[in-house]
């Protein structure tokens, strides 16, 4: 094998010991989450629909061929959104590990990111209005490499973000002080 | 009515004057064993207050003023919370020097004195130097290097702003032949007429063109790194350059978050390769932490490499490459995709002719080709290197413990593929793409990294 690791050979048994980032199994979001993609891409969509719905009222004159297919047009939107929703809500979820936390997300460009959490600069938790009716939370994970290697972990019931973000919390705090020591 | 407006104008300036006057009487700084200290204004007082441990770099910058009086503008970079860094506008150069010296070797013995608890019982503890260290002259640039970089720049850039200028003169001086000659003259001069007339016209243009581009790069080049030196300090290396605008930076070896090295054709003509090095930044977009070599010959860059990885060692790095389809998307994406567009506003703006343009495939092909050949990566215990670029080559070099977090990413053509990803390396600087491995080549990277930076205990900034 040409692999990157050829230079390994020799200490077999170092690189089989090396833990798997693809073994733990990863944990899904809330469900709440999904009704709440729905509801706000629904929320999204209420304008277009008033329109189509509307235009017959205020313009008789505007056959009603073109705004039923508007109408159509729409509701075959609406439900190609949800079905991506649904399935990129399958995609989403999250592991820790001792050492790191692992997130996934994304259904057509894929992304698995693990932040040690050695490299974690701060956690915090937000929550959005939807969110809070539903008892969800967003736990955010910041390092120093820019936004484009922070976490953003929405759909977490709101106590279990609370606890996730402490631990992560007191392990960047031990991993500091393990440094210093 | 006249008396008026300079009794205005006098009446503002005075205040301005006074109000400078005071702020220089209330602007203080100090400094002490943990911190830089900084209190200014008049009515609206700010305290500011940094640690040594926050802070990134100290940099030294002389316009023509400071140059003549010897004195300096002293800036405090520091990571992470923006606006919170510090300024002073005016300071006799060696104190300058010895307070960057001072907060260097503070911050250094703070380290020190983390690491000793750590381990190694024996190092002794080093004395603290508060003097200026100015380290060991490695080199400085020539007259002749200079030009060669200047002439090695992007001309494309200057080219645009050349060309900008002179359309805009042209349509002036039309404007004036036609107020003067008429506009028969004017019709007469750009017909079919005198079409050799024109085309030498053209031709002479675009050689002034190249020239003009070629002389700003080179005087651009001349003025900005002017007096060029690279020194070797204890705590890194510090670099001077610049006419008017007299820039000295420290890059500290412990805070090079990543070193890229690279070179376009023309330099590769002249045996000369740009170093910059980058520092972690609060605000990635900006180039502000990077620290440029703008171009060093083989004796010198192996001085100045040596900073971050030994030579040899990047020379015996084994190379791996990736999966041979990133030719294909490459060629597909990248270089057939374009030219057809262009090739069908082609056929649009002059007809057939413009198929002639897909002449250009094969050669597209072999560029792909050789783009796939020139993208290779390596690791070893502590580095993790990728080169790329066929055109423009570059080097990304990059501490293994330095890294921040590592992605595994996968497009649609790779998630239908199934069974190739690329890893997506982020450092305080910089991410850094390794496209289209076996996923399982791929995912045992990963864990190497992870591994890598989760078992080193060494501090990262």
């Amino acid at each position: 094998m040409n692999g990157p690791f050829s230079d390994f050979t020799n200490e077999p048994i170092l690189i089989e010991n090396i833990p798997d980032f693809e073994q733990p199994a990863l944990k899904p979001l809330d469900k709440g989450y999904l009704t709440i993609m729905y509801i706000s891409n629904l929320l999204q969509l209420v304008l277009p629909i008033a329109w189509i719905v509307l235009i017959p009222m205020f313009f008789p004159e505007i056959p009603s061929f073109w705004s039923k297919m508007g109408l159509i047009l729409i509701l075959a939107f609406i439900l190609v959104q949800f079905l991506i929703i649904r399935w990129s809500f399958g995609v989403k979820g999250y592991a820790i590990r001792e050492k790191d936390i692992i997130y996934q997300t994304g259904l057509f460009f894929r992304s698995k990111t693990i932040i040690p959490f050695a490299r974690v600069q701060h956690g915090e938790i937000t929550r959005s209005l939807l969110s809070r009716a539903f008892g969800l939370s967003t736990l955010n994970v910041y390092t120093a490499g820019g936004s484009s290697s922070d976490l953003s972990i929405p759909g977490i019931r709101a106590e279990e973000a609370e606890k996730l973000c402490a631990f992560i919390l007191q392990k960047v705090n031990q991993e500091m002080k393990d440094e210093e020591e | 009515m006249e008396m008026s407006i300079i009794a205005v104008f006098l009446f503002f300036s005075f205040i301005s004057t006074l109000g400078s006057i005071l702020s220089y009487f209330r602007f203080y700084f100090w400094l002490d064993d943990r911190h830089f200290n900084l209190h200014e204004g008049i009515l609206r007082k700010n305290k500011l207050q940094i640690p040594f441990e926050r802070i990134q770099a100290i940099k030294l910058e002389q316009n023509l003023f400071h140059q003549a009086f010897s004195l300096t503008a002293l800036e405090v970079e520091t990571a992470g919370s923006k606006g919170a860094e510090l300024k002073i506008y005016a300071l006799p150069m060696a104190l300058a020097q010895e307070i960057r010296s001072y907060v260097f070797s503070k911050k250094e013995e703070m380290d020190i004195s983390k690491e000793e608890s750590v381990a190694l019982k024996g190092i002794p503890k080093t004395s603290i130097q508060t003097e200026f260290d100015g380290g060991d002259l490695l080199f400085k640039l020539s007259t002749e290097s200079l030009i060669k970089i200047g002439l090695s720049q992007n001309h494309l850039r200057t080219m645009g702003l050349v060309l900008i200028f002179t359309l805009v003169t042209f349509e002036r001086i039309t404007e004036l032949y036609m107020r003067y000659a008429g506009e028969e003259a004017l019709e007469e001069a750009y017909g079919l007429g005198n079409f050799l007339l024109n085309a030498m016209f053209l031709g002479v243009s675009f050689s002034v063109l190249l020239a003009l581009a070629l002389g700003y790069s080179i005087v651009q080049t001349l003025i900005r790194h002017a007096d060029f030196m690279v020194y070797r300090t204890r705590e890194g290396l510090r670099v001077i350059g610049g006419l008017f605008n007299r820039i000295e930076q420290v890059v500290v070896r412990r805070k090079i978050q990543l070193m890229v090295l690279d070179a376009n054709p023309l330099k590769r003509l002249f045996g000369l390769k740009r170093v910059r090095f980058f520092q972690a930044s609060s605000d990635l977009m900006s180039t502000k932490e990077s620290i440029v070599i703008p171009g060093c010959d083989v004796v010198q860059e192996k001085k100045v490499i040596e900073e971050y990885i030994s030579p040899d060692r990047l020379l015996n790095l084994k190379w791996h490459s990736v999966q041979p389809v990133y030719a294909v998307r490459y060629f597909l994406l990248t270089l057939l995709l374009p030219l057809l567009i262009v090739v069908a506003a082609g056929y649009f703006r002059f007809g057939i002719q413009a198929l002639w343009l897909l002449w250009l495939i094969p050669v597209l092909g072999v560029l792909a080709n050789l783009h796939y050949n020139m993208l290779k990566y390596a690791v070893d215990d502590d580095y993790l290197v990728l080169k790329k670029g066929f055109w423009n080559r570059r080097i990304f070099i990059v501490k293994l413990y330095k890294i921040q977090s590592v992605e595994l990413y996968r497009g649609f053509y790779e998630l239908r593929r199934g069974d190739i990803g690329s890893v997506i390396v982020h450092t305080a600087a910089r991410s850094i793409l390794i496209p289209f491995l076996r996923i399982d080549e791929a995912q045992k990277l990963i864990n190497y990294l992870i591994y890598k930076v989760e078992a080193d205990r060494r501090d990262w900034i």
